[in-house]
C-alpha cells in the first residue's frame, strides 16, 4: 500500500540544483554576412540594471575585467580585430547585468547602448522581432550591433547577434554569479556562424 | 484509426448480444499499480520508465466470459536531460531540460475472461476513451505548459489470480496505450503499461 501512495505523488522524480537551471540563449540575424565585418568595439564599462545598488556595482566590477577577456578573446579567435570607437568600427558590443528579479528584456533597456558605439540618438533593436523572453532572474547579456550598416534615415542599428546567460542566483545579495560568467565560451561555441576571415 | 474503432465496436455488440442470455455473474473491482514505459517517438522525448501510475476499475463478468467496464488512473513520466544544445530558427539555447508528463485516462472497458477450472483466468480487453495530457517543459528558466484532451485505445493481457474462498485476487496485466494526434511535438503518445493489483469481488 506504501508504494501505491508513493505512486500518487506529482513531484518529479529527479532534483533540481541551483546550477541545473542556468541557461545560455543565443538569437542572430540569419541574413547577416558576418565575413563583411572586422573590426569591434566594445566599451570598457558594464551597463548594470537600475536597480543596482551601488554595493552591488561596486561588487560586480571585481569581474568586469574577466568578462570582457572572455568576450575579447572569442572574438579574436573567430578573426575579429578590437579596435577604438574613434576607428569607425564595423560591430558595437555592449555588456550588461541584470540582477533583480522580474526585470523584462525590451527595447528600453538599450536606449544606452548607441550613445556608447558613438551614435547618441539613435536607436538599437532586434530585427528578427522577437525578444529574448522574460525572466525572472540573473543574467548577463552580450550585444552586437551592426555599425556598418546604419539605417542613418531612420536612426536605428540592427543587432546582429545577442548572448542571454541566465540563471537563478544563488547569494542572499542578489547579485549575479561567476558561475554565469564561466559559460561566456559556450555562447560562441553555440555560435559557429559568428567568424570572419 | 478506423479498424481500432470498428474492434471496439464489435466488443461492444458482443457484449450487447450476449447479454439477455447470461446473468451477471460478479463483479470485480480492481486497484493496480501501473509501471509504464514509453515507445515510439515518445521514448525519444522521456526514454525512462515510470512508476507512478495508478488505476482504479471495475468489470463486469458474464457467463458467456465477456467482460465489461471501465478504469480511470493515471501515469506520470520525468526526465532531466544532460545539458543540451537545441536549435530553434535563429535560437540556440544550452540548457538541461526538465520534462514532465502526465497521462491521465477514462476508459470504456470490454473483453473476454477464460473461465478454467484452475484459480487463473487469462483475460484480453480493450480499453476506449479519452486521454487528458499535462506536460510540463523546463529549458534552464524558460517554462512551457501544454493540456490537452485526446481520444485513446488501450489493448490488454493480462489474468486474474483468484485466492480461493476469499473474496480477493490478484490482477497482473500488460496493455499498451495509444494517445492519437496528440501533438507537442508528438504524433501520437504510446506508452506500454505493466499492471500489478488486487481484485476485490470474487
Amino acid at each position: 500500500m506504501g508504494l501505491m501512495i508513493a505512486s500518487c505523488s506529482k513531484y518529479p522524480t529527479y532534483t533540481v540544483n541551483t546550477s541545473d537551471l542556468d541557461m545560455v540563449w543565443t538569437q542572430y540575424k540569419e541574413t547577416a554576412d558576418f565575413t563583411q565585418y572586422k573590426t569591434y568595439y566594445i566599451p570598457d564599462s558594464i551597463l548594470m540594471d537600475s536597480n543596482a545598488t551601488a554595493e552591488e556595482i561596486a561588487y560586480m566590477q571585481e569581474y568586469y575585467q574577466t568578462i570582457l577577456d572572455k568576450i575579447n578573446s572569442n572574438m579574436q579567435a573567430r578573426n575579429f580585430v578590437k579596435v577604438d570607437s574613434s576607428d569607425n568600427p564595423d560591430l558595437g558590443m555592449g555588456v550588461s547585468i541584470i540582477t533583480r528579479t522580474t526585470y523584462v528584456y525590451s527595447y528600453s533597456w538599450w536606449y544606452y547602448y548607441p550613445g556608447y558605439w558613438g551614435y547618441p540618438g539613435y536607436s538599437y533593436y532586434y530585427p528578427w522581432g522577437t525578444y529574448m523572453g522574460s525572466y525572472e532572474e540573473g543574467a548577463l547579456i552580450i550585444d552586437l550591433a551592426d555599425l556598418k550598416n546604419i539605417d542613418q534615415s531612420n536612426k536605428l542599428i540592427d543587432a546582429l547577434w545577442a548572448a542571454m546567460i541566465g540563471g537563478v542566483l544563488s547569494n542572499n545579495d542578489g547579485l549575479i554569479d561567476k558561475r554565469l560568467i564561466d559559460q561566456i565560451d559556450q555562447a560562441f561555441e553555440q555560435s559557429p556562424y559568428l567568424l570572419t576571415n | 484509426m478506423k479498424k481500432y474503432i470498428l474492434i471496439t465496436i464489435l466488443v461492444m455488440l458482443a457484449v450487447v448480444i450476449t447479454k439477455p442470455a447470461a446473468a451477471q455473474l460478479e463483479t470485480h473491482w480492481e486497484l493496480q499499480w501501473n509501471i509504464s514505459i514509453p515507445t515510439s517517438d515518445f521514448k525519444d522525448y522521456i526514454d525512462e520508465t515510470s512508476i507512478r501510475g495508478l488505476e482504479f476499475g471495475g468489470n463486469y463478468h458474464f457467463e458467456t466470459n465477456v467482460m465489461l467496464g471501465g478504469a480511470v488512473g493515471y501515469g506520470a513520466f520525468f526526465k532531466k536531460t544532460d545539458r543540451i544544445t537545441v536549435e530553434y530558427n535563429n535560437n540556440t539555447i544550452t540548457a538541461i531540460h526538465f520534462r514532465d508528463l502526465y497521462s491521465y485516462y477514462f476508459l470504456v472497458e470490454g473483453g473476454y475472461a477464460y473461465q478454467s477450472d484452475f484459480f487463473i483466468s487469462p483475460y484480453a480487453r480493450i480499453g476506449i476513451g479519452a486521454y487528458y495530457t499535462e506536460q510540463i517543459v523546463q529549458i534552464g528558466l524558460l517554462y512551457w505548459k501544454d493540456e490537452s484532451w485526446d481520444f485513446g485505445l488501450r489493448p490488454e493481457i493480462g489474468a486474474l489470480i483468484e485466492v480461493p474462498n476469499s473474496g480477493v485476487g490478484f490482477i497482473v496485466n500488460a496493455k499498451y496505450n495509444t494517445v492519437f494526434n496528440y501533438g507537442n511535438d508528438l504524433e501520437n503518445l504510446n506508452y506500454l503499461t505493466i499492471g500489478l493489483g488486487m481484485i476485490f469481488g470474487f
